[in-house]
């Protein structure tokens, strides 16, 4: 039996938000994520 | 009827501080011949002299105070003699229990000299009981005072603990300031980074103990402290669950100093009450923090929502995430055996309010593994539109600078590892200096082989832990040298294929799983984003 799923984003940025201002956002997470992940490959 | 004479002296802290440092009347010396002196003037014979050193009045819990009462009772002794009542006791209690009971009813008489208290003349009794009311008063207000010090030296943001918690070190400077342990300070480091990448209690005292770090007992007697756990073996105690729940609960670690949690119930009751946390005192930065305030508020966020670790040891990285959108209570996670599957096993997702409560509606589960494609498309979906490789080379290229800087850890360890030398080194004269008392036959073999196994169990451990250190600053050293090309590593992000804690705990804030609708076949996911701006 297949489902299918709506998936919906919900932010929490302010409704007047550019493209550019939510790119440095995510970029600068995604920076968190790859120093984490790199420093963790430690192991 | 012929005296036989117990003479009972006492000094306590509270006399110490109250006479003239060059007036030593009330010491123990003075008392006693005073005492001797009146007993030979009046031709009584002394049997036995009782003298408690440094005892509170307050209390009966006094050595020879005990064997004082025990002679009065056999009728060793048939005549108290003390400088002042006082020194008998100031517990007004107490002088109602023996002057005006038990010493009547044994036959025993009491006699003080400075305050002229005598229970063989009736007319004395009222003086007498004046008396014990006013060293009684004396010690309430001694102790009202001691209070109110305590709690103003805590509020002046001194420390006031017996022993500086783990991690820091009290100042040499300043006996009531905390500095940091820079040692200790790495565990304790550890233990937050540990649990906040998702490890449980267990899994951290794993990794500590294979790691022979030692426990904190164990750590602060390496240190020469006179710490004393009475509930723990030290040759076998190790790091437990409950010590690292308490430590990640504890604000020492942001430069709160947290005071005050409990209190003596009076001080003739060696007892002691917690006090409400409200009324705790607690100064904010008091001292260097270890723990950054990010790391500090995940670890609270996660001991908040009490999240379990799975068989694994490992908090999942979707546990406290998930939720439903109808009643908003969390999705817990069930693995059902499956034929077919090839672990034999699948993990599911359903709503805490539907299955355990069953107040809820939205009572289908959801397989973890569809749940995790959907997260793993949104997020690539995210980078498909806005990562950008040249921003990203600019922040990487800054942040490497930082993370590549381990000269700090490594000059830690290497602190550590002379500590450890050095008290290897004691030991191994104190081994040989034992094995000499053996030759000389200063000691037996047994107490030689009981005393010597302590030394060269030590003598071990530290070895093992010099050995963990050696292998940490080589993989320091490694770590600064192995980084790969920025570009490589980069291009790697553009795209994922499977999740794990960092990735979901930065992008992810919460998942809301909808109700399953039958006529349509579908069901509603909405993902809230962990992006502000």
């Amino acid at each position: 039996m297949e489902v299918v799923y709506n998936v919906k984003y919900k932010f929490k940025t302010k409704d007047n938000i550019t493209k550019d201002e939510f790119k440095k956002v995510f970029n600068l997470k995604l920076l968190n994520v790859i120093m984490n992940l790199e420093n963790q490959e430690l192991l | 009827m012929i005296e036989k004479v117990g003479v009972y002296c006492r000094l306590s802290d509270e006399d110490r501080d109250k006479i003239n440092k060059n007036d030593d009347s009330d010491s123990i010396v003075n008392q006693r011949s005073m005492c001797l002196k009146y007993a030979n003037q009046n031709g009584w014979n002394v049997v036995d002299i009782y003298s408690d050193d440094d005892f509170s009045g307050a209390g009966t819990y006094r050595p020879d105070f005990e064997r004082l009462i025990k002679d009065c009772e056999s009728g060793k002794i048939n005549l108290v003699l003390c400088k002042s009542q006082s020194r008998f006791s100031r517990d007004m209690e107490v002088i109602e229990r023996y002057l005006h009971n038990k010493f009547i009813e044994w036959g025993v008489r009491f006699v003080s000299i400075v305050d002229n208290a005598d229970t063989s003349i009736e007319s004395n009794k009222k003086s007498r009981q004046i008396n014990g009311l006013i060293n009684e008063w004396y010690l309430d207000d001694l102790s009202t005072n001691i209070k109110k010090s305590l709690k103003n030296k805590r509020e002046d943001g001194l420390f006031m603990g017996s022993f500086a918690p783990y991690g820091y070190d009290r100042s040499e400077e300043d006996y009531h300031k905390l500095v940091v342990d820079p040692v200790a300070a790495e565990v304790v480091k550890t233990i937050f980074k540990m649990y906040a990448d998702g490890n449980g209690y267990y899994k951290i005292c794993e990794y500590l103990n294979n790691n022979n770090i030692p426990p904190r007992s164990v750590y602060k007697r390496q240190k020469g402290s006179k710490f004393v756990c009475s509930n723990c073996d030290y040759k076998t105690v190790r790091w437990n669950p409950d010590t690292i729940a308490q430590m990640l609960k504890n604000e020492v670690y942001i430069g709160n100093l947290v005071q005050g949690k409990i209190t003596s119930m009076g001080y003739k009751v060696h007892k002691f009450k917690k006090v409400d946390e409200k009324d705790w005192c607690r100064i904010e930065n008091a001292h260097e923090p270890i723990i950054d305030m990010e790391t500090w508020n995940k670890v609270q966020k996660i001991l908040g929502t009490h999240q379990k670790p799975i068989k694994t040891g490992e908090i999942h990285y979707l546990t406290r995430k998930v939720y439903c959108s109808e009643c908003s209570k969390v999705f817990m996670r069930n693995v059902y055996h499956v034929k077919g599957e090839e672990t034999g096993k699948r993990a599911y997702l359903q709503c805490k309010g539907a299955k355990k409560y069953h107040t809820c509606d939205n009572n289908k589960a959801i397989r973890m593994d569809e749940l995790e494609k959907i997260i793993i498309d949104a997020i690539n979906d995210l980078l498909d539109n806005y990562y950008d490789k040249n921003n990203l080379q600019e922040l990487y290229n800054k942040r490497k600078e930082q993370y590549t800087n381990n000269y700090e850890t490594i000059k830690i360890l290497e602190k550590e590892k002379h500590n450890l030398d050095k008290k290897i080194e004691d030991n191994k004269v104190f081994y040989r200096n034992l094995y000499e008392d053996k030759v000389k036959g200063t000691i037996t073999e047994d107490m030689f082989c009981m005393m010597s196994a302590d030394y060269l169990r030590e003598i071990e451990t530290m070895t093992k832990r010099i050995e963990t250190i050696d292998n940490e600053i080589k993989s320091l050293e490694i770590v600064k040298e192995e980084r790969k090309q920025a570009d490589e590593i980069l291009k790697k992000y553009k795209h994922i294929d499977k999740l794990n804690r960092v990735i979901v705990d930065e992008f992810i804030d919460k998942v809301y799983v909808g109700c399953y609708n039958k006529e349509t076949k579908t069901r509603d996911i909405e993902i809230e984003w962990n992006i502000e701006f």
